[in-house]
């Protein structure tokens, strides 16, 4: 029977019981929303779309959880959810739709049994997951589970982990297959015996989204009780290194691809010999408490049930020891009722070894049941609710999706939903599942599955309509795995019919036993970019205005209103497209066309997506003309292409040249972007000046590095006093507030900034004297 | 017939002369009050003998000591 | 450029003025202020001027700090009861800006001396409480050819203006002479609220900067007219008198005299 998860650290308890005074500080307005966002996400407390409501993200390590902890969560999703558990990609349990004054309620009545949602979010460890059949998986080395939950014991116990640069994943696989996804984790640990000694092999740098990468080894092998120091060593090297500056490549992956495996690696064994030399506690790792013990069997009679057989065959599993299996409670979108994991947590109790098991597919796992118990498994959990047995003639791994998420770009779970239902009736082919996700970002963990879509968003006839990317051939393990490769691409609403076709036509097309990534590879790849190219047409508005609407959405789909926090990997890849097509235009000679897609592309950061072409001018030179984020130029850009509308002008030929500095720069604002949607670029860039050589004499440099605001720009006043009208003084400014501000006040004081260069770590910003 | 006195529009009657002026809105200390009208600051031996004319700017000047105690 | 860079930093937030700058800030360290009375007026003025780097403040007042100046002479504190203004004055200014060369005067202005001290200031402030006294700086600020900031203030009103002497209107060109004692009340007599005196102070002030500084427009050729009750501050335009007895163009005033009106206070002593 299994006894134990993770221990609850006294910090996190310190922690826990601070936390109500946060919320009432917030709710108070004492506390800025900001403030606030700091403490609650890395306490694992997410806002949700639909403001005022929160998602709690609660810790499984292993994703083992005690019959007790699940009843408990199931009682909180009743009383402060919305009556339904989710299970993540990484092995949570997630309740929705908690307003905040409770969080501090629901965080407590978690620790009474053990759980927290400390580190389920933000710049933190996260979850610590296992391979979904740890302990009990006939092909594994030994079992994963007890490392799993000491190094989340060991993790939890240091604050400092709650204050990475970003956040860090950890996985632990069994074996070389990789269930646990180790290939693109920060750190993954792949279980060995090498002449009796059990250990790992380590990989990091992994992860997924924008620019997926795979993990690089940096330990052959190290015996277990190792893991501490190597999670140490490699967590200080991230802590050191990981940009916390420009958070879209903070990632650890980032840090492997500026520097290089090679120079990864030196520094890693540098952060191991100094951890060494400090030498960390390594806590006791209590291996076999997770060991399965059957409970007493029940019935032994075997039906002639084709619905149990179809069952048995799809989501029962033999264990390595003998006569016992793990049972798979699939769940659609991984979503359960509260009522059902309570029942589930009473089967587990009688049934099973005592613990439930979440997976990265989202689904929950009973094991360790007898093969007599089988049949009075699946009469009861038929009678619980006849989706937990069901079959699905296609299995998929969701995003959560536009509809809570704010970073979606897609309702990822309506398209879900509608490809279950087109493929209803169908055989169940494969058991990989489909991984869908909403947006370039992979919550869905798509990079890494056979087959996945990819939410985007394209413009046609001057209208947003939702798309997926296919992308195939994404694959897990050890020294072997591979990232998904792009297909094709094509309208939301047509991916259902498309896959349809394509599921039909894998039952004649697929060899004996042939596994879904083979086909794929062999056959199903090329097959798809065939399909996609007849379902990639968009009808227009007028004839098919659903094509323009998203799956359970009635509004056309659109961008707007979206403020910073809600701008995400989707929306960038979306303006980027207006750039990409803009200079199509533009090298096209397109010019009328190239001018509308420019002024555009940034609108959506500022919230707005209009859609008549004088709208977009208006607005474009409201908040990019007026700010001077822009030179003055572009006016007279606008105005002529609206001349040329009016029909008062024959040809914008005459201004070309400016049309392409326009649009440089709108790329150079666009790659300027940080996350509060601010350009990190100084406004108003002059062209480059044709100077003679005797007035760009560049007076001096005045090195402002490490000084404050304001005093850098009153320092760099004075010394502009000193030197005559004309002349050119550079001045050395650290960036963040520094560089954002005093260009712009010696702008704004007369002064002629002439450019701003980041050098390194810092920035070089030429003034010339005007007065 | 309207002026402004001080900046506020008041009404005052006809042929008024500023002597009568001052009577009529009740400035203490008439005696210390310097006058201008219409920017031009008045010899108070002329007050008795100025008329006030319709939209008339008048404004009344007073001492006003008290700094230091 | 001599600024050091403490001077840099206590003076940026003015160096951040486009208007004054480093040079701008040399300009007030290199600058000759005198205040004629540290009270009423007299207290936020010189506190400015000591906070924002004049190099030099003159002080005159041959008064002794009262209990009943406390109420809105806040230069001074309740310790100082018994001190001669100009040095409780000249001791706080210190203590804001050590850089501040401060010139103490325990004495009256008069007729006889009052020539000989303006004659190493830049620009005077008229902090008087007394008709005669402030006759007495128009008359001398026109013959030496100083620059000066003009205010009274009296229960809740006060006013100002500035006066650039044989360019702008002064004094005697509104109010020709001097009313007679007692005929207009003093603070004493009549109240004032502490809070007037600071805002008319901090105006005498602000001028003085702008003039050093030579930036924006002079309250010259115009007064401005404050009413704390209502919140109101008017502005009184005139011009030049031709018939202003100091400066018009048959000046019956050619020297300086000691008019002849002496304070009177409640106490009926005059200090």
């Amino acid at each position: 029977m299994n006894k134990t998860t993770y221990r609850i650290h006294e910090t996190v308890v310190e922690d826990t019981h601070a936390f109500p005074r946060e919320v009432a500080k917030f709710l108070a307005g004492e506390a800025s929303p900001v403030a606030f966002r700091a403490v609650r996400v890395p306490m694992g407390i997410y806002e949700q779309r639909k403001s005022g409501t929160y998602m709690v993200r609660i810790r499984l390590a292993g994703g083992v959880c005690l019959p007790h902890q699940a009843k408990r969560v199931a009682e909180l999703a009743e009383e402060f959810g919305n009556g339904i558990v989710h299970i993540t990609t990484r092995q949570d349990m997630q309740l929705h739709d908690v307003l905040v004054q409770s969080t501090p309620v629901v965080l407590e009545r978690l620790l009474e049994v053990g759980l927290s949602p400390r580190g389920g979010g933000g710049n933190t460890t996260r979850n610590v997951t296992a391979c979904l059949l740890a302990g009990v998986c006939p092909d594994e080395a030994f079992d994963v589970t007890p490392y799993a939950i000491t190094l989340t014991e060991h993790l939890l116990a240091n604050r400092a982990n709650f204050n990475l640069p970003r956040k860090f994943k950890t996985a632990f696989s069994g074996c070389g297959k990789d269930c646990a996804l180790c290939s693109v984790a920060d750190l993954g640990f792949f279980a060995h015996t090498r002449e009796g000694v059990q250990g790992f092999s380590v990989y990091a740098g992994g992860g997924l989204g924008a620019h997926s990468a795979l993990g690089i080894e940096i330990e052959k092998f190290i015996p277990a009780p190792a893991i501490f120091e190597v999670t140490e060593a490699v967590k200080r090297l991230f802590d050191q290194h990981g940009d916390r500056v420009n958070r879209h490549q903070a990632r650890l992956r980032f840090v492997v691809e500026r520097m290089g495996p090679d120079e990864f690696r030196r520094l890693y064994r540098q952060e191991l010999a100094q951890v060494r030399r400090e030498g960390i506690s390594v806590p006791e790792i209590r291996v076999g408490e997770n060991g399965a013990a059957p409970a007493g069997s029940m019935s032994a009679d075997e039906p002639d049930d084709p619905g149990y057989r179809l069952w048995q065959a799809r989501h029962v599993f033999p264990q390595k020891q003998a006569g016992l299996c793990a049972v798979r409670i699939p769940l659609s979108l991984g979503d359960i009722r509260a009522r059902e994991l309570s029942a589930l947590a009473e089967l587990a109790v009688v049934v099973g070894d005592g613990a439930l098991r979440a997976t990265q597919d989202q689904d929950l796992y009973l094991r360790g049941v007898p093969g007599a118990s089988l049949y009075e498994l699946y009469r009861a959990l038929r009678e619980s609710d006849e989706r937990l047995i069901a079959i699905p003639s296609i299995r998929s791994v969701v995003c959560a999706g536009a509809s809570t998420c704010k970073l979606g770009l897609c309702l990822s779970r309506g398209l879900a939903q509608a490809v279950e239902a087109e493929l209803r009736g169908l055989d169940a082919a494969f058991d990989e599942p489909i991984r869908i996700n909403g947006c370039p970002n992979s919550c869905g963990r798509h990079p890494i599955a056979p087959i996945g879509l990819q939410g985007g968003a394209v413009r046609t006839n001057g209208r947003l309509v939702p798309v997926y990317s296919i992308m195939v051939g994404g694959r897990a393990a050890e020294g072997n795995a591979a990232l998904a490769r792009f297909v094709a691409k094509v309208p939301a609403k047509a991916v259902p019919a498309l896959l349809r076709e394509f599921w039909i036509a894998t039952a004649t097309n697929r060899q004996d036993g042939e596994t879904l990534d083979n086909l794929i590879d062999r056959w199903g790849a090329d097959y798809l970019r065939t399909l996609a190219a007849k379902y990639a047409h968009v009808p227009s508005y007028e004839e098919a205005p659903e094509f323009y609407r998203d799956f359970g959405c009635d509004e056309d789909f659109s961008l707007a209103g979206r403020g910073p926090g809600e701008c995400g990997a989707g929306v960038m890849d979306v303006i980027a497209l207006d750039i990409d097509e803009a200079k199509t235009a533009l090298a096209q000679n397109a010019l009328y066309d190239a001018v509308v897609m420019t002024t555009r592309a940034l609108l959506i950061t500022r919230g707005l997506e209009p859609k008549k072409d004088r709208e977009i001018f208006a607005a474009f030179s409201e908040h990019f003309i007026t700010s001077r984020w822009v030179g003055p130029r572009a006016q007279l850009v606008l105005d002529a292409a609206l001349d040329l509308r009016l029909g008062d002008r024959n040809t914008l030929e005459d201004l070309r040249d400016d049309i392409h500095a326009l649009l440089s720069r709108v790329e150079e604002l666009f790659r300027s972007l940080d996350s509060n949607l601010q350009f990190r670029v100084k406004p108003v860039e002059l062209p480059a000046v044709q100077e003679s050589a005797h007035s760009l004499r560049v007076a001096q440099e005045l090195d402002l590095r490490g000084v404050v605001c304001p005093m850098n720009f009153v320092r760099a006043k004075i010394q502009l006093e000193q030197i005559e009208t004309g002349q050119v003084l550079d001045v050395l400014l650290d960036d963040g507030e520094p560089v954002r501000n005093v260009p712009a006040s010696l702008a704004q004081q007369g002064q002629e900034v002439l450019s701003v260069a980041r050098e390194g770590g810092h920035f070089r910003v030429r003034v010339r004297k005007v007065e | 017939m309207q002026i402004i006195v001080n900046g506020k529009a008041v009404e005052a009657a006809d042929g008024i002369t500023v002597a009568q002026l001052l009577v009529e809105q009740k400035v203490q200390t008439p005696e210390y009050v310097s006058v201008e009208l219409n920017g031009e600051i008045l010899d108070r031996q002329d007050f008795a003998t100025t008329v006030v004319a319709a939209g008339d700017q008048i404004e009344f000047l007073y001492f006003m000591g008290g700094g230091a105690r | 450029m001599s600024l050091r860079m403490e001077e840099i930093e206590r003076y940026s937030r003015q160096i951040i003025l486009k208007e004054v700058g480093g040079k701008g800030q040399e300009k007030l360290l290199a600058s000759r202020v005198l205040i004629v009375g540290a009270g009423g007026l007299g207290s936020p003025a010189s506190m400015y001027l000591a906070a924002a780097g004049v190099g030099t403040i003159g002080l005159i007042d041959g008064d002794i700090v009262d209990l009943t100046n406390l109420q809105r002479q806040i230069v001074h504190s309740t310790g100082d009861i018994g001190t001669p203004k100009v040095r409780s004055a000249a001791e706080k200014l210190r203590a804001i800006n050590p850089a501040v060369q401060v010139h103490t005067y325990e004495e009256r202005v008069t007729a006889g001396n009052i020539l000989d001290i303006i004659k190493d200031y830049d620009f005077v402030i008229d902090g008087t409480d007394n008709f005669p006294a402030k006759f007495l700086i128009n008359d001398a600020c026109y013959f030496a050819g100083k620059p000066f900031s003009h205010a009274g203030i009296l229960r809740f009103d006060g006013q100002l203006f500035t006066v650039l002497p044989g360019r702008s209107a002064c004094y005697r060109c509104l109010f020709g002479g001097p009313p007679p004692a007692n005929a207009v009340p003093s603070c004493a007599q009549a109240g004032v609220l502490g809070g007037v005196a600071g805002v008319i102070g901090s105006l005498q002030a602000t001028e003085t900067l702008k003039y050093l500084l030579g930036v924006g427009e002079l309250l010259t050729d115009r007064m401005l007219v404050f009413d704390a009750l209502g919140m109101h501050f008017r502005e009184v335009g005139f011009r030049r008198n031709r018939r202003c007895p100091l400066c018009g163009e048959k000046p019956t005033i050619t020297e300086l005299r000691d008019e002849e009106q002496p304070v009177c206070d409640w106490r009926g002593t005059q200090v």
